[in-house]
């Protein structure tokens, strides 16, 4: 997982899977990334993920809740239909709506 | 770990309630017989055999009360197979009645439910006193109210609200709220409402720390048990979990549809209180038989099974006909390969989707057949045990790649090899503590069993870390038992093959457990049976490795299609490693060699095929013919001198053994496009017979176990 600069935007690819530890490792990018000096948005690429971690939502949420307040956007590109059914279980199928 | 076992357990139980679903299917069958009076004392058999098999796994997974109810079952049955009580017609509705009961707990047990402590306690009654005759003598109430079925449902849904507020650690103690959320929605109709209240600002989020918060409206026909099982491992410590009941039971009115229709469960939108009087209306309708699903048959239609037993032979029929269709979809290639994209496009593209799709088939027909190799190794760890106490020695099995798939007519011939092997190893290889201990190796000795795909093929490899092969002594035994001559120079791995030889065995006392002579030969035949090889590795000292390799099936492979003179040959794809027109300088005749390659500094023995099947018109110089550089599974490498690559293709596998008979050098035949028969190269064979050939002044033919075949 890396962040990638492309056409005026950041990238994020998730893997397949994200556990406890890679939610950490995606919040610190998230983190950098909503650090860097820029007006960049943040696109997550969600379309590999199999398998997520309460605590990936839980950053996901966190961290477009922080872009928003620095006037930027986090957006999740793509969700597969295991990344969609972790947030419509958690109760946050609108928050995810929102940032496709 | 834990996690593993757990895993297996599960599969362990749906494989027993798919048994149990087929048990009370036949014992139903056969008790609807003997009700009609046209059983036998084999039928009572039988239906002792399937209750007895019901509670022996029930047993195992502490499935109390079925086993509770199984005996009594079972004991009664006994006593009607053995004659000491007379089967009548009224016993044999008991038995029905009995067979339902049984099934409604064997469906409790695979809901996880729990059913009221006196359900089935009338039938059970009953069944108890036809062991002392009673029950042939009409009870006051003549004929028993059903109880089977209806008791086996809980009666109402209710709406509970539950509120689960994670304590900070929750998530690092590997409990995630995702997977509770999913056995709760299990229960019954679920909404979900998260208090996002607690998420703090990005920088000062700890990633592993649970935030979030969650109330859901359930309504459940469960009760309050099902719910509080879900937070069993997190309630208290990890997470503070308020289970409230907001809604009434609704109950089921009694008369309406028999009980035959349960009730419909309230949405969870609808306000709790306001929830039982407005549906109220519709619950006993009729006219809602949708959830009626559930638990309610009779018998073992309810059980539900998400896997079905097919006869072998249909699905050999089937793996055959993919086979011919695979032929024709080459033969329809083939006629079609004058035409070109552009003045046939529909017919090239549509040509190449058969292909894709019947590849497709194919490889899910296989997939029928494939079976993890797991059930051939679970023998093994019981085997190594019960041995090593016997034989006074300490051994430790390793196993790994249990989940490898293989064709299950390859497992069923590999079980006995493979005993064969982890005895051979145990008694000949791993030596006893003292000896180990004296060597500086660890008193425990270990074999390791391991399994994997390796390039089309299954490779099965049983190592130990014993004391290696005693070649010495097996040359000394091969000479005194008149397999070798004396003065005959061999290899190392010359040697190490003639324990594979018919009737060898070093083992100076014939033990129980191996040295009778009668194995190795054995083992490689039914590893050749079924298209595969076996070679041992072997360092003195350090241990032994015999590696299986077989086919992942037996019905198609993918083969490279080569020419010599007017034949044509199959090379199996996966022994080529490259091609090539050698020039003069790497190909070389060696004095008590024979014809050799250089390739890259490597001398690679060059077996002109043409000579080895006597082919005229084939072309006999090397530079200006072809090279196939082949592998064989133990690593060898040669060059097999062909005069063109005609093309890859995949090829139905025919077998000669039993069409025709074994040939050296040939594992099999196939039908070409063309209609043609084509032989399929046997690359491990063809190395050995290379090798007779050019060195045959040096080595008498019976040298070599090979040979003697």
């Amino acid at each position: 997982m890396e962040l990638k600069e492309g056409s005026g935007r950041l990238e994020i690819e998730l893997p397949v899977a994200i556990d406890l530890p890679m939610s950490g490792e995606l919040r610190d990018i998230l983190l950098d990334a909503l650090a860097r000096d820029s007006s960049a948005d943040v696109v997550v690429k969600a379309g590999a993920v199999e398998r997520l971690s309460t605590a990936c939502v839980q950053v996901i949420l966190v961290a477009a809740d922080g872009f928003k307040a620095a006037a930027r956007r986090l957006e999740v590109e793509n969700p597969s239909s295991a990344f969609s059914d972790a947030f419509e279980r958690l109760g946050l199928a609108p928050d995810l709506q929102k940032l496709i | 770990m834990a996690e593993d076992q757990s895993y297996d357990l599960s599969r362990f139980k749906a494989t027993y309630f798919e048994e149990c679903a087929e048990l009370l299917a036949s014992a139903e069958e056969t008790l609807s017989r003997l009700q009609d009076g046209e059983g036998s004392v084999e039928d009572l058999n039988a239906v002792f055999r399937c209750v007895h098999s019901i509670k022996g796994g029930g047993g195992a997974f502490a499935f109390e009360d079925l086993v509770h109810f199984a005996h009594v079952f079972e004991t009664s049955m006994d006593a009607l197979r053995s004659g000491r009580v007379q089967l009548t017609p009224h016993v044999a509705e008991i038995l029905v009645r009995g067979n339902d009961v049984l099934g409604d707990f064997v469906r409790a047990a695979q809901e996880g439910e729990t059913l009221p402590p006196d359900h089935g306690a009338e039938v059970k009654t009953q069944l108890a006193a036809i062991l002392t005759g009673d029950a042939d003598t009409p009870a006051p109430a003549a004929r028993p109210a059903p109880v089977a079925a209806p008791a086996a449902v809980p009666s109402g849904f209710a709406t509970w609200t539950i509120r689960l507020t994670p304590a900070p650690g929750l998530l690092r103690t590997g409990n995630d709220p995702l997977l509770m959320i999913r056995e709760l929605s299990g229960l019954g109709e679920m909404k979900v409402a998260v208090d996002r209240s607690r998420l703090p600002l990005l920088a000062d989020m700890d990633a592993q720390t649970a935030y979030l918060a969650w109330t859901f409206t359930l309504v459940t026909d469960k009760g309050r048990a099902a719910i509080e099982e879900v937070f069993e491992f997190v309630a208290g410590d990890s997470a503070d979990v308020v289970i409230e009941q907001t809604g009434q039971p609704v109950e089921a009115e009694e008369g309406d549809g028999w009980g035959l229709f349960a009730p419909i469960p309230p949405t969870p939108d609808a306000p709790p209180a306001a929830a039982a009087p407005t549906h109220q209306g519709t619950v006993g309708h009729p006219a809602a038989p949708a959830t009626s699903a559930k638990g309610q048959e009779a018998g073992a239609g309810g059980i539900h099974t998400s896997s079905i037993r097919v006869d072998l032979d249909r699905v050999d029929r089937l793996v055959n006909m993919v086979g011919e269709l695979v032929i024709t979809q080459a033969m329809l290639g083939q006629q079609a390969s004058g035409f070109s994209i552009e003045s046939h496009p529909e017919l090239v593209q549509g040509l190449q989707e058969l292909s894709h799709h019947t590849r497709e088939l194919q490889e899910s027909v296989m997939a029928i057949r494939a079976q993890p190799v797991k059930a051939l190794f679970s023998r093994a760890p019981r085997l190594v045990r019960d041995l090593s106490t016997k034989l006074g020695k300490q051994a430790r099995l390793v196993m790994s790649g249990e989940g490898t798939e293989v064709d299950k007519t390859v497992i069923e011939q590999l079980s006995d090899p493979l005993t064969h092997l982890i005895r051979n190893s145990l008694d000949h290889g791993i030596e006893t503590p003292e000896e180990r201990i004296a060597q500086g190796k660890p008193a425990e000795g270990t074999i390791h069993l391991a399994a994997e795909h390796r390039s089309g093929r299954v490779v099965i490899q049983v190592s130990d870390d014993g004391k290696g092969i005693d070649r010495k002594r097996v040359l000394e035994k091969a000479i005194e038992k008149g397999l070798v001559d004396r003065g005959a120079q061999m290899t190392d791995e010359q040697i190490d093959q003639l324990i594979f030889a018919p009737g060898f065995s070093t083992a100076a006392v014939v033990s129980d457990v191996s040295g009778r002579g009668v194995g190795m030969d054995v083992v490689r035949k039914n590893i050749q049976d079924v298209g595969g090889r076996v070679v041992v590795q072997s360092t003195p000292g350090q241990g032994s490795r015999f590696i299986l390799s077989l086919p992942l099936t037996l019905a198609v492979m993918d083969g490279m299609l080569v020419a010599v003179g007017n034949e044509r040959y199959v090379l199996p794809l996966t022994n080529i490693v490259e091609s090539l027109r050698p020039t003069a300088q790497q190909a070389r005749t060696l004095v008590n060699v024979g014809d050799v390659l250089t390739l890259r500094g490597d001398y690679i023995r060059l077996i002109r095929l043409y000579e080895l099947f006597g082919i005229k018109n084939a072309i006999t110089d090397t530079t200006r013919g072809l090279v196939v550089v082949v592998e064989t599974e133990g690593g060898d490498r040669i060059g097999l001198l062909v005069d063109e690559l005609l093309g890859q293709q995949q090829v139905v596998i025919k077998s000669l053994d039993s069409n025709y008979r074994p040939v050296e050098g040939i594992s099999a035949a196939t039908i070409l496009g063309d209609g043609r028969v084509a032989l399929i190269l046997d690359v491990g064979a063809l190395r050995i017979m290379g090798e007779r050939l050019m060195s045959g002044a040096q080595l008498v033919a019976a040298a070599s176990p090979q040979a003697a075949e």
